[in-house]
Formats: structure tokens, C-alpha cells, sequence
């Protein structure tokens, strides 16, 4: 048996990786479970079967948290999620290939006459990011426009630093990105040249790590890696999404083929309901029926 | 001189590979490390309640490396009979214009980008559900069937290479000792390179359990729980990757898709490396 040596080395390697594992495997670590609030299932009992859920990404975590109360206290029930943006929950759900598509914006009218049924349940705001290292602390909403079609390029023009403005976007078909163009841009262009990312986490992994950059994200996302300046002095806040002050906001659907029957209807019924709405301000968004 | 410049050219890229290697697993690990513990796997699930199915994991690996692993045996068994008896047939029955086509289909489809067999599998299931069966939908096994089609070239060309690899003299042995076209295969060709094509199978695995396209769009999905049947969505590792490495909301988060990546770099490095040492063993020459 000839053994080479980058084989041994290659083996070796892969036996160290999981060697590594198993001995910090046995260190067994509780991670901090959720602290759910007790909901109202009560609506599931006697229910089962599964619900497949896919669209808008910014939706999955508070479908993740409703699912997991839902079916630890109801195992027949089955419930998948998945993302791949407003766009395809619309067709999907159109197509019937999901029971719920999600998307992050209204329907097109090509898309209602798949015969889809919206039902909205919370409100996400859409602030502009940067790097936190950046002195700019507010934006007016022409600064921005003037910056997103590539006029402004300097953030000294901006009372910050002598250095280059670097443009972040998100791709066609993000509900992020429809909302931030309509609400901030007024229909505005975006510039050729801008950098495109996928989702809201990639921006914000693009945002931190590029001192010059500025770019758009979910208000839910914001956290102490990128910074959010204010808007035409306001701050970007769930607070001043629901008092009407910060204008840059849409509301999040989920999308059903005809009215939704059986175990889709009841988990609408469920995300909409008090009881959820814990999920929802988990999640970092606004519930839409928190006062039901 | 040239010849010297030369081999110092190559010196000089292959260290620049081992370094871009050694860079790349070494970020891997070290980014992964506060993650790689047990909670990464079953989160704060008891560890036999998750292997056994009994209560569902949330937020971690478990399910996605069940996923993996159904998906990746399943499109194998799959595709492993028509793979290897395309491959026996390349080898063995004569030259036509057909068994020419048959190469050319081959290497085709081993260069098929696997996002379009994916695509493939994606409008599949849409004509499917129009003509045929309008209960159908993604599945575990959709994406198998998907990989299958992938892997097959793989399977084929490695076993028509270690078919090809027998020596001649023992095929004109064959002949003397008056075997017929199935005995040779049977009883000479294919025990000489099992070691081959069993490469060829663990290189398909590897193939498989790696790929990302083809699943996203035919039944990998963020969340599901452990495959419930052949009809259900799953969870997969390299789609664990891609969906929390993009969608992260925390830095936990962020570390489960590092710590996705290393379980499967760690999974393909061992089959990679078993390929590697089988298929040496088959090149090694016989000493029975």
C-alpha cells in the first residue's frame, strides 16, 4: 500500500479538525434559549400536516420563531421555511409550490393575477448604514439621492472625512431595495457603479468592513457593527416607524394563492394575533395587529 | 539557466498554492473555533432526544448534516447502477459511431454548470405539476434525482478509465482461456478495478455533498427539521452556509455558517482523502 505523504498530511489535517470538535464537543454549552412568551396555540389542537413557506428574507426569523413554538407543542404539525427574496414567495405561491410566499413589498399587478391574497403583519423601517469609525451623523434625504445617482462622491462634501464614497445596493429583486428607491430616492437612479449585495446580511458585512462605504439595510438588522445616520434629523427607529415620523418603511405580507384554508389559514391567523407579535418585536420589526 | 528559471517558477506557485490553502483553512478554523462545541449541532437540545428525532433542533447543524447525508446516498444510489455500467459499456463493447456520441454525451454533461441542472430540476417539478402529478413538489428527492444526473459522468468516466487500466495481456488471457464477453467482465475486468471505480464513487460523494445550486432550487430550504420522507423539504449543510452567511442577524449566527463550513470541508477532506489513498493502492501494481 503506498501511503504519500500529502495523503498522511491531508488526513492528518482533517483528524486534527475533528479532534478539535470532538474535544470541545464534550465541553456541552447551553446556548441562551429564547425566552418565548407563552402564546396562545390552542388554535393548532387537533391540527396537522405541514406548511411550506418561502419568499422575503427579512420575514424568515420571525417565521422561524413562531414555527418552533408551533410545533414543539404540536409535532404533527410540519412547517418549512426557506428564503429567496419578495420575488420568488410571489411566484412560488403563485405556482403553488408553497403554501405562504413572502414578500417585503405590495404585489405586482402581474403577480395578483396569479390570484394571490395578501395579508400584512408588521412594519420594517429601511435606514442607511455606514461604517461606525465614520464622524457623519445625519443625511438629508437630497444628500442621499445626490450620492445614490453618483453626484456626491466625497464624504468631506458631506462634513466627513477626505475620502471616497463607497455605494452599496441590493439586487433587483429585494423588497429593500424597491422600498429604499420609492420612499428615499423618490423613483431616483442608483448609479451604475454601485457594489451589489445580496441580502441584508451581507450589507451589513460590506458596511463594516469598508471605512467609506454607505448602504441601505432593514431597521431589525441594525446592530453595533455598522452605524445608521439620522434622516432629515430623525432617527431611524421602530418608535418613529410607527408614529408616521420616519417615512422610509413598507409593511411585510405574507402572500397566500386564494384565501388561505386549513393549517395555512390558522398559522396566518396565528403570526397575526397578539400572541405573536412577541416574535415580531423579537425579530426587530412592528407588529401590525398588536393591538387585537 | 531557462530550466532553472522554470522549475523556480514552479517551486514559487506551488507554495503560493499551500499558502492560499493553508491561509484559507487556518481562517476557517480560527473563525469558527468560539463555535465548534456541541450546541453548534444540537443547540440546546439533549444530544441523544436530537440524533434520535424525538425533539426538534432549532438553530443548529443537525438536521442540515442529516440532510446532507440522505441526499448525498440517496442521488449515489441513484445514479450508481447506470453510472457504472455506462462507464463498463464505454470500456468494454466496441467503437460505433454510438458509443462515440455516448463519450461526447459524457463529457457534456460533466461540464454542465450545476446551477443549470438545478433549473432543470426547478421546471421539472413545474411541468410535472401542470401534466402529470399535480401533487409534486420540491423534495429530497427531486434533489437527488438532480445530483444523480450530476455525478453520473463522474461515475462513468472513472470506470471506464479503470476498466481501460486492466493490462492488455490479461484481457488476450481471457481470450486464450476461451471466456466469453460477460465472464471477462465479470470475472476479470471488474475485480481488477474495483479500487477505481470505488474512488470514483467517493469522488461523487464529495461531488454531491458539496453542491449548492442544484439543491437551493429544488428542495434545500433554511429551515425543516430532520427529512421527514422522500417527499419532504430538508435542511443541507452548504445551503446552511450560504443562507446564514448572508442572512445572519446576530454573530452567532455568522458563527454557525463558519462552523457549517469546517463539518463540510472536514466531511470532503476525508473522502478526498480515502479517494486519494484508494486510488494510489489501485495504481500500485499487483503483487498476486
Amino acid at each position: 500500500m503506498i501511503l504519500r505523504s500529502s495523503h498522511i498530511i491531508s488526513l492528518g489535517l482533517c483528524l486534527s479538525l475533528c479532534s478539535t470538535f470532538i474535544t470541545s464537543c464534550q465541553q456541552q454549552q447551553s446556548t441562551t434559549s429564547s425566552s418565548e412568551g407563552k402564546a396562545e396555540l390552542g388554535t393548532f389542537e387537533g391540527q396537522s400536516g405541514s406548511i411550506n413557506i418561502a419568499g422575503g428574507t427579512a420575514h424568515i426569523p420571525v417565521m422561524q420563531k413562531a414555527a418552533k413554538a408551533i410545533m414543539a407543542s404540536h409535532p404533527d404539525i410540519q412547517i418549512t421555511i426557506a428564503g429567496g427574496g419578495s420575488g420568488v414567495g410571489a411566484q412560488q405561491a403563485g405556482k403553488g409550490l408553497v403554501d405562504i410566499g413572502n414578500t417585503g413589498r405590495p404585489l405586482k399587478e402581474k403577480e395578483l393575477a396569479l390570484g394571490l391574497v395578501s395579508h400584512p403583519f408588521a412594519i420594517d423601517g429601511v435606514a442607511i448604514i455606514i461604517h461606525p469609525d465614520n464622524p457623519v451623523g445625519e443625511l438629508s434625504s437630497q444628500q442621499v439621492a445626490s450620492i445614490y445617482a453618483g453626484t456626491t462622491t466625497n464624504w468631506k462634501d458631506l462634513g466627513g472625512a477626505d475620502q471616497a464614497i463607497h455605494l452599496f445596493t441590493r439586487d433587483e429583486a429585494s423588497g429593500t431595495r424597491s422600498v429604499f428607491v420609492k420612499k428615499l430616492l423618490k423613483q431616483g437612479t442608483v448609479a451604475q457603479h454601485a457594489n451589489v449585495t445580496a441580502s441584508n446580511g451581507a450589507m451589513k458585512t460590506a458596511i463594516a468592513g469598508d471605512p467609506g462605504a454607505i448602504g441601505y439595510c432593514s431597521i431589525g438588522y441594525i446592530n453595533e457593527m455598522v452605524k445608521a445616520p439620522k434622516l432629515d434629523g430623525i432617527e431611524p427607529s421602530n418608535a418613529n416607524c410607527v408614529s408616521g415620523e420616519y417615512p422610509v418603511m413598507r409593511k411585510l405580507y405574507m402572500n397566500t394563492k386564494g384565501n388561505p384554508e386549513g393549517l395555512a389559514k390558522t398559522f396566518i391567523d396565528f403570526i397575526c394575533s397578539k400572541e405573536a407579535s412577541t416574535y415580531i418585536e423579537a425579530s426587530g420589526y412592528i407588529p401590525l395587529h398588536a393591538g387585537n | 539557466m531557462r530550466a532553472r528559471l522554470f522549475h523556480l517558477w514552479c517551486l514559487v506557485c506551488t507554495c503560493c498554492l499551500i499558502l492560499t490553502l493553508g491561509g484559507i483553512v487556518f481562517y476557517l478554523v480560527s473563525q469558527s473555533l468560539p463555535y465548534l462545541n456541541g450546541a453548534l449541532f444540537f443547540g440546546d437540545t439533549p444530544v441523544w432526544d436530537a440524533i434520535s428525532g424525538k425533539t426538534r433542533v432549532w438553530g443548529a447543524l443537525w438536521p442540515a448534516c442529516v440532510g446532507t447525508f440522505s441526499v448525498t446516498i440517496i442521488a449515489l444510489l441513484i445514479a450508481l447502477l447506470p453510472g457504472i455500467a455506462t462507464g463498463i459499456w464505454l470500456a468494454e463493447f466496441p467503437r460505433s459511431r454510438f458509443s462515440t456520441g455516448l463519450g461526447l454525451a459524457i463529457d457534456v454533461l460533466a461540464g454542465t454548470p450545476s446551477v443549470l441542472m438545478g433549473l432543470f430540476g426547478f421546471t421539472m417539478i413545474l411541468f410535472l405539476r401542470e401534466h402529470i402529478a399535480p401533487a409534486a413538489n420540491h423534495s429530497l428527492l427531486l434533489s437527488a434525482s438532480c445530483l444523480a444526473i450530476l455525478i453520473l459522468p463522474y461515475l462513468a468516466s472513472t470506470t471506464r478509465t479503470a476498466m481501460q487500466s486492466v493490462p492488455l495481456s490479461l484481457r488476450i488471457s481471457t481470450h486464450a482461456l476461451g471466456m466469453n464477453h460477460w465472464q471477462r467482465i465479470w470475472y476479470v475486468l471488474l475485480p481488477r478495478s474495483t479500487k477505481g471505480i470505488l474512488s470514483g464513487i467517493m469522488l461523487s460523494f464529495g461531488r454531491a455533498a458539496e453542491d449548492t445550486a442544484v439543491i437551493m432550487l429544488t428542495g434545500a430550504v433554511a429551515s425543516a427539521g430532520l427529512p421527514s420522507s422522500l417527499l419532504a423539504r430538508y435542511e443541507a449543510l452548504p445551503f446552511s452556509i450560504f443562507y446564514y452567511s448572508a442572512q445572519y442577524q446576530t454573530k452567532g449566527e455568522l458563527g454557525l455558517a463558519f462552523g457549517a463550513s469546517v463539518t463540510l470541508m472536514c466531511l470532503t477532506a476525508t473522502t478526498f482523502a480515502i479517494t486519494g489513498m484508494v486510488y494510489q493502492q489501485s495504481l500500485s501494481p499487483h503483487h498476486d
